[in-house]
C-alpha cells in the first residue's frame, strides 16, 4: 500500500548562538492508511521534535535543516510539505495532519466552552452555517464517546475530567477529517484505566476515518497495545524499526533489548529495572561512532569509530547496529 | 471539582459574577449616574444654566434655589458641576478608548510576534516612559493645542478639550501595552496556542481568538482604572490652565476656589472635590470586581 506520509532524512537542529543541538539527526519512516506507528524512546530523544517537525511547528530556535516530508494526495503526485509556503502549510494543518498533545488540561483554552473550541476547529477551514457547525460539533463529541454531548457543549475545560478533556482534544483534531493523526503521548497524563480506553478510542476512530496514526510514547505497554509497527528512537535517530510483534519477540538492537528488559513483567520476580545503564548523553556531546556505544554491553572497537549503517535483519525489520542481536 | 454549573456565555456569566457583589452593584449605579449626567450635558436638553451672570447673587452659600451655592459671578455651582461632569467624562472616555486601542494592539503584536516588531514597540514605549509623565502630557498638550490638520479630506481643529484628550490618550497606553505584551508572551507559549496552530489558524486568528480573550480582563481593569487617572489628569491640566478654557470643569472650579477659600467660600471646592471623589472611588471598586469576575483563573477556582 502507498504510504500516506513519507519522512526521509529529517534533521531538526536547535541553534543557540553558535552551538548547534541536533535534536533530530536523519529520521526515516512512513505512515500508512489504517495503521499505527509507535515512536518510542527515552525522554529527550527527539520524539516531540520529530512530531512537531512534521507539522512544521518546531519552536524557535529550532529549525528543520534537511529532509523531506511527503504527503500523498488522492489526485496528483505527493506533496513536499517542507518546501510549501507557510500559508499553504496552514491549510494542511488540521485538514490533512491533525495533532493531539500530551497535556489535555493546557491544550484547551480556559476561557471557551468545549463546544466553542471544537467549533473553532471546524471554522478555521470551513465557513459553515451556525446550525450545520453545531450539529457537526455534537456529532464529533458523540464520536469520541463524550457522555451527554448536548449539555457538555457548554462546559468549560476545568469542568471536565482529564480523560474527557483528552476526548475533546481528539474531537478537535478530527474536526476536519485529517488523513494523518499525530498523537504526542496522548495518554501519559492519564491514569491506566482511562489510558486503555483512550487508546481503544484512537484505534477505533483510526479505522472509521481511515487515518494513519503516529503514536509517540515512552511506554512500551502502550506500544504493545495500540500499534502495528514501532520505531525506536535514540538521540535523534531511529535505531530500530519493525513490526510490533517481531520487535517484542526478537529485538535486534541492544538498546531496544534494554528498553524491553526494563519493563517489569508479572511472574518474573527479579528483573532489573533500568536495564540500560548510564544516562542519555546531552545533545551537545553526542558520542562519535555509534552514539549508543558508551552505554552498550556489546560495543566493540568499530562502534567507537564508525556509525553503523542501517541494515535489514528480517522482513521490514531495520536496525542500526554493528553487532545486532540474533 | 464541584457540580458543573452551566454557563452559556462567558460575558453574561462574568457580568452576573460581578453584580453578585453588592458594593460592585452600587458602584456601577453611581458610575451610570455620572455617565447619565454627562450624556445629559451633551444633549443640552433642559440642562441647568451655568452661563448667566448675576453679580447680586455672588458667593451665595447653598440654598434651595442653588443647592451647591453660587460663584463669584453669581453662577449656579450645581450647573457648573454638571457641565464639568460632561467635560471630565468626555475627556476620560476619549483618552481611555484611545489608550486602550493603542495599548492592546501594540501589546499583542509585540508579544505575539517578538523579533524586530517587539524591539520597535518596546523602544517606543520605553522612550515615552522615560520622560516624566506630567511633562510628557504638558508637551503633548502644548504641541496639539490649536493645531489644524486634515484627515481624509476633512479639516480638524484641535481645541482645548480635544488637545487634552488626545494628549492623555497618546501617552497613556504604555502601561497597558507593557502588561498585554507580557501576557501575550506567556500565552504564546501555552499549549493551547500550539494546538490552535496545529489546526491551521493564522497568526491574526490566533491573536484574536486565542490570546485576546485571555488578556481582555486586563484591558477592562486598566480601562476602568485609567478612566480615573484621566479624570484626575484633566483636572490637573485645567487647574494648570492647559486644559479647557472658558467653560466649567472640575479643575477650573478648583482653580477658582484658590481665591475663595480665605473668604470662607467652600462650596465650589467641595462640589468639585466630591464629584471627583465619588467617581474615583466607585470606578476603583467596580474595576476590582470586574477583574475578579473576568479573570479565567479566579473564575475557575470558585467553581
Ligand atoms: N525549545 C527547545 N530549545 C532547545 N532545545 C530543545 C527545545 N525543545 C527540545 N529541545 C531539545 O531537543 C531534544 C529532544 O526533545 P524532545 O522534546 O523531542 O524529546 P522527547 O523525546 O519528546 O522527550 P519526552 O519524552 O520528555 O517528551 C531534547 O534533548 C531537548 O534538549
Ligand atoms: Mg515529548
Amino acid at each position: 500500500m502507498n504510504p500516506v506520509l513519507e519522512v526521509s532524512g529529517l534533521r531538526t537542529h536547535f541553534g543557540i548562538e553558535k552551538r548547534v543541538l541536533p535534536a533530530v539527526r536523519g529520521v526515516d519512516f512512513s505512515l500508512s492508511r489504517g495503521r499505527t506507528l509507535g515512536l518510542v524512546g527515552e525522554s529527550g530523544c527527539g520524539k516531540t521534535v520529530t512530531a512537531l517537525s512534521l507539522m512544521r511547528l518546531v519552536p524557535r530556535p529550532g529549525r528543520i535543516v534537511a529532509g523531506s516530508v511527503r504527503l500523498d494526495r488522492s489526485g496528483g503526485g505527493p506533496l513536499e510539505l517542507l518546501s510549501l509556503p507557510e500559508s499553504r502549510m496552514r491549510r494542511i494543518r488540521g485538514r490533512e495532519l491533525g495533532m493531539i498533545f500530551q497535556e489535555p488540561m493546557t491544550s484547551l483554552n480556559p476561557v471557551f466552552t468545549i463546544g466553542e473550541q471544537v467549533r473553532e476547529a471546524i471554522r478555521v477551514h470551513e465557513p459553515l452555517g451556525k446550525k450545520a457547525v453545531r450539529e457537526r460539533v455534537i456529532g464529533l463529541l458523540r464520536d469520541v464517546n463524550l457522555p451527554d454531548p448536548e449539555s457538555r457543549y457548554f462546559d468549560y475545560p476545568h469542568q471536565l475530567s482529564g480523560g474527557q478533556r483528552q476526548r475533546v482534544m481528539i474531537a478537535i483534531a478530527l474536526a476536519c477529517n485529517p488523513k494523518v493523526l499525530i498523537a504526542d503521548e496522548p495518554t501519559t497524563a492519564l491514569d491506566v484505566t482511562v489510558q486503555a480506553r483512550i487508546l481503544g478510542l484512537i484505534s477505533r476512530l483510526r479505522d472509521r476515518y481511515e487515518m494513519a496514526v503516529l503514536l509517540v510514547t515512552h511506554d512500551l505497554g502502550v506500544v504493545a497495545q495500540a500499534t502495528e509497527r514501532v520505531a525506536v528512537m535514540y538521540l535523534g535517530r531511529i535505531v530500530e524499526a519493525a513490526a510490533t510483534r517481531r520487535l517484542f519477540k526478537a529485538p535486534a538492537h541492544p538498546y531496544t533489548r534494554g528498553l524491553l528488559d526494563s519493563v517489569p513483567r508479572l511472574g518474573e520476580e527479579k528483573r532489573r529495572l533500568a536495564a540500560v545503564r548510564g544516562a542519555v548523553p546531552t545533545l551537545s556531546r553526542i558520542p562519535a561512532g555509534c552514539s549508543f556505544h558508551p552505554r552498550c554491553p556489546r560495543a566493540g572497537e568499530v562502534c567507537r569509530r564508525e556509525s553503523p549503517a542501517p541494515r535489514e535483519v528480517g522482513e521490514g525489520h531495520r536496525v542500526e547496529c554493528h553487532f545486532p542481536l540474533e | 471539582m464541584t457540580a458543573p454549573e452551566k454557563s452559556r456565555n462567558y460575558w453574561l456569566s462574568a457580568g452576573r459574577e460581578v453584580l453578585r457583589r453588592p458594593r460592585a452593584a452600587v458602584s456601577l449605579a453611581v458610575i451610570l449616574f455620572y455617565l447619565a449626567v454627562a450624556l445629559w450635558g451633551f444633549t443640552g436638553w433642559k440642562t441647568p444654566d451655568w452661563e448667566t451672570e448675576n453679580f447680586e447673587m455672588a458667593y451665595r452659600p447653598p440654598s434651595r434655589a442653588h443647592p451647591f451655592g453660587t460663584d463669584i459671578y453669581g453662577r449656579d455651582v450645581l450647573a457648573k458641576t454638571v457641565y464639568g461632569t460632561r467635560v471630565a467624562v468626555s475627556v476620560a472616555l476619549t483618552a481611555s478608548v484611545l489608550a486602550l486601542v493603542i495599548g492592546l494592539v501594540l501589546g499583542l503584536l509585540a508579544g505575539y510576534f517578538g523579533g524586530w516588531i517587539d524591539d520597535l514597540i518596546t523602544w517606543l514605549f520605553s522612550t515615552l516612559q522615560s520622560i516624566p509623565y506630567i511633562l510628557l502630557i504638558l508637551a503633548f498638550a502644548f504641541v496639539l493645542q490649536d493645531r489644524t490638520f486634515t484627515l481624509f479630506g476633512a479639516e480638524f481643529r484641535i481645541r482645548g478639550i480635544n488637545a487634552v484628550s488626545l494628549a492623555l490618550g497618546l501617552t497613556g497606553w504604555v502601561g497597558l501595552c507593557r502588561l498585554i505584551r507580557g501576557e501575550a508572551i506567556k500565552h504564546r507559549e501555552r499549549e493551547y496556542v500550539l494546538a490552535a496552530r496545529a489546526l491551521g489558524s493564522s497568526p491574526g486568528r490566533l491573536i484574536v481568538r486565542q490570546i485576546l480573550p485571555n488578556v481582555v480582563h486586563l484591558a477592562v481593569i486598566t480601562f476602568s482604572l485609567g478612566f480615573v487617572s484621566y479624570i484626575h489628569a484633566e483636572v490637573i491640566l485645567s487647574f494648570l490652565g492647559l486644559g479647557v478654557k472658558h467653560v466649567p470643569s472640575w479643575g477650573v472650579m478648583i482653580d477658582d476656589a484658590k481665591l475663595e477659600l480665605f473668604r470662607g467660600v467652600w462650596w465650589q471646592l467641595a462640589a468639585a472635590t466630591a464629584a471627583i471623589f465619588f467617581i474615583s472611588l466607585t470606578l476603583h471598586i467596580f474595576g476590582d470586581a470586574v477583574r475578579d469576575g473576568l479573570d479565567p483563573r479566579l473564575r475557575g477556582e470558585r467553581r
